[in-house]
């Protein structure tokens, strides 16, 4: 397997994918597999870093490797289409992408995590869910800041055995993904992320 | 008053190299005044410093390649005249490329601020028997060959010979400099402290620097001696005698050095290999900051190769300050890189992106 570079958004993605990956591609050349972390995806779709990232991309393709970027859909995953396919022209790189969740709809990393959540645990969301609504109805209303992180952070919070080390082992990249009973890796909702994978990291047949 | 503002017509802008070394075809374009050549072992980043000795002068430049020979022990410095046709040999088979031995050497260099690009090209070539593997025509010749520097220029077009006995004149400046990465010999740095002696910014600049490394340090004088000729002596608060400079520490030399020799290389270039090398890592802002100071106060465009991350990381600190703003986007990066097919090709970053951002620019397996 020739080499791959992920540029992801930042050290959540990469622990995740890192994860997933060694679930659904276990044959995968690991020594060629590369993660560059942007430090938020403005540092790839704003035009004034293009330049300096050309290089970056062109190094991999030379070396007969693929580029792969893996972002967040945000608010509309055809506005991200759209910046990327600029980025493509402006710049001549190679790349194949994929938007989180699963390259079809809007929203983020945090998404494919609730998707990746079992059944039986799944109340738990629910019932955040109803308090963000909660908080938002009063007649003066109590927003929470990036509302979609501390879910996370509360799900693992309850799930996750007490023990001293708990609270480093929420943090995103101490996350344990693989062999947790809280997390089901091949639930339907990650199965698109997988079969993306799987075609860019499997030897081919 | 407006100051007059540097004249850059003379940095370096793009260079090609063809048949140099461990080079086929290598192109950099985008230089700044400020470059880092980097990359893993073996990928040429000496080589890319060796080939920008080029010079429209022949003589300069061939003064310049001998001086690299003579470093490595293959030339005889003081005579500039071949033993045996030794310096030629040494210089074709040492600056040419193995595997098309029989190809000239190709450099050349677009200037920046130019109307028009005035590209140099140095072919390094025998007279005669030009289709024959000159390592053969060597052997052949016996010694009484005769070969030439090949001078060409949108100027104008020339072949200099150089007669059979391999000398030649050493009436013009000094070769653009070039400071290797091993030890070095210090018998050519009383001259060029004669120079700096006469610029009393650059010769504070250079005590201050050189307190930081050995605060010891008052003063640095020439002393003389019949056989040996002009020698550096350091005086130290604690000391009543004076030293050779010899006997201080490698980095202090190496920075004494580099800041003799970026007087000395005013309004031209010069190339510092694996600047880094012996200075303890928390010397490195320091080692920037006076590099950097000394080439913007002499005009000198700078060409360094590393392979330290924590003197990127000094580098990239230093560049931050305030006092360096003007001057950050003229801080450029190159990472060379061996491709599949054997050939090479040099990746221009954007430094303060990268240090920003934690990207490896220091070339290494992908």
């Amino acid at each position: 397997m020739s080499i791959v570079r992920i540029f992801v958004e930042g050290t959540a993605d990469e622990r995740f994918l890192r994860e997933l990956m060694e679930d659904c591609c276990g044959d995968a050349d690991w020594q060629r597999v590369k993660f560059q972390i942007l430090k938020g995806k403005d540092n790839l779709l704003a035009r004034k870093h293009w330049q300096g990232l050309t290089s970056y991309f062109a190094e991999v393709t030379d070396a007969g490797g693929t580029n792969l970027v893996i972002l967040d859909a945000d608010g509309s995953w055809r506005d991200r289409q759209t910046e990327l396919a600029a980025f493509r022209a402006d710049t001549n790189v190679a790349f194949e992408s994929f938007l989180l969740p699963d390259d079809h709809q809007p929203g983020e990393l945090e998404d494919l995590l609730f998707a990746a959540v079992p059944a039986e645990n799944q109340p738990i969301l629910t019932c955040f869910d109803g308090m963000v609504e909660c908080l938002m109805a009063g007649e003066k209303p109590f927003r929470i800041p990036d509302v979609k992180e501390k879910k996370v952070y509360v799900y693992l919070d309850i799930v996750l055995p007490d023990e001293k080390i708990k609270r480093e082992k929420t943090q995103p990249p101490n996350r344990d993904f693989r062999g947790a009973a809280h997390w089901n890796l091949s639930a339907a909702g990650l199965e698109r992320l997988r079969a993306f994978l799987q075609r860019h990291l499997l030897p081919t047949p | 008053m407006a100051t007059t503002p540097p004249d850059q017509s003379r940095f370096i802008q793009d260079i090609t190299i063809r048949n140099f070394k461990c080079f086929e075809e290598l192109k950099i374009e985008g230089c700044g005044q400020f470059n880092l050549i980097l990359g893993d072992n073996n990928v040429g980043k000496t080589s890319v410093l060796e080939a920008l000795l080029v010079d429209e002068n022949p003589y300069r430049m061939l003064d310049a390649l001998h001086q690299l020979l003579d470093v490595r022990g293959l030339a005889d410095p003081p005579a500039r005249k071949a033993k045996d046709d030794m310096i030629f040999r040494n210089l074709v088979e040492f600056f040419t490329n193995r595997r098309y031995p029989e190809q000239p050497i190709f450099i050349e260099i677009g200037f920046r601020h130019g109307r028009m690009k005035s590209p140099v090209t140095v072919a390094l070539k025998q007279v005669n028997q030009l289709s024959k593997v000159l390592r053969l025509a060597f052997s052949e010749a016996g010694g009484t060959g005769r070969y030439a520097i090949y001078f060409s220029s949108w100027i104008r077009e020339d072949a200099i010979d150089l007669g059979g006995d391999g000398t030649w004149d050493a009436d013009y400046g000094d070769p653009h400099h070039f400071i290797p990465a091993s030890l070095f010999p210090d018998d050519e740095l009383a001259a060029s402290y004669s120079h700096l002696l006469k610029r009393t910014d650059d010769q504070e600049r250079l005590l201050r620097a050189l307190q930081e490394f050995a605060p010891d340090v008052r003063r640095v004088e020439i002393a003389s001696d019949e056989k040996l000729g002009p020698y550096l002596i350091v005086r130290l608060a604690t000391l009543d005698l004076p030293i050779a400079l010899e006997m201080m520490g490698e980095g202090t030399r190496k920075l004494f050095r580099i800041l003799l020799e970026t007087v000395a290389a005013q309004d031209d270039r010069l190339m510092i290999d694996e600047i880094d090398a012996g200075i303890h890592y928390s010397r490195f802002a320091t080692l920037w900051r006076t590099t950097l100071l000394a080439a913007i106060a002499n005009n000198v465009q700078l060409f360094i190769t590393t392979h330290n991350n924590e003197c990127l990381r000094a580098l990239a600190q230093v560049l931050e300050t305030e006092e360096f703003a003007p001057y950050r986007a003229e801080c450029r990066a190159f990472t060379l890189r061996r491709l599949p097919d054997g050939s090479t090709k040099a990746y221009q970053r954007d430094f303060e992106h990268a240090m920003e951002n934690d990207y490896e620019i220091r070339g290494g397996q992908l």
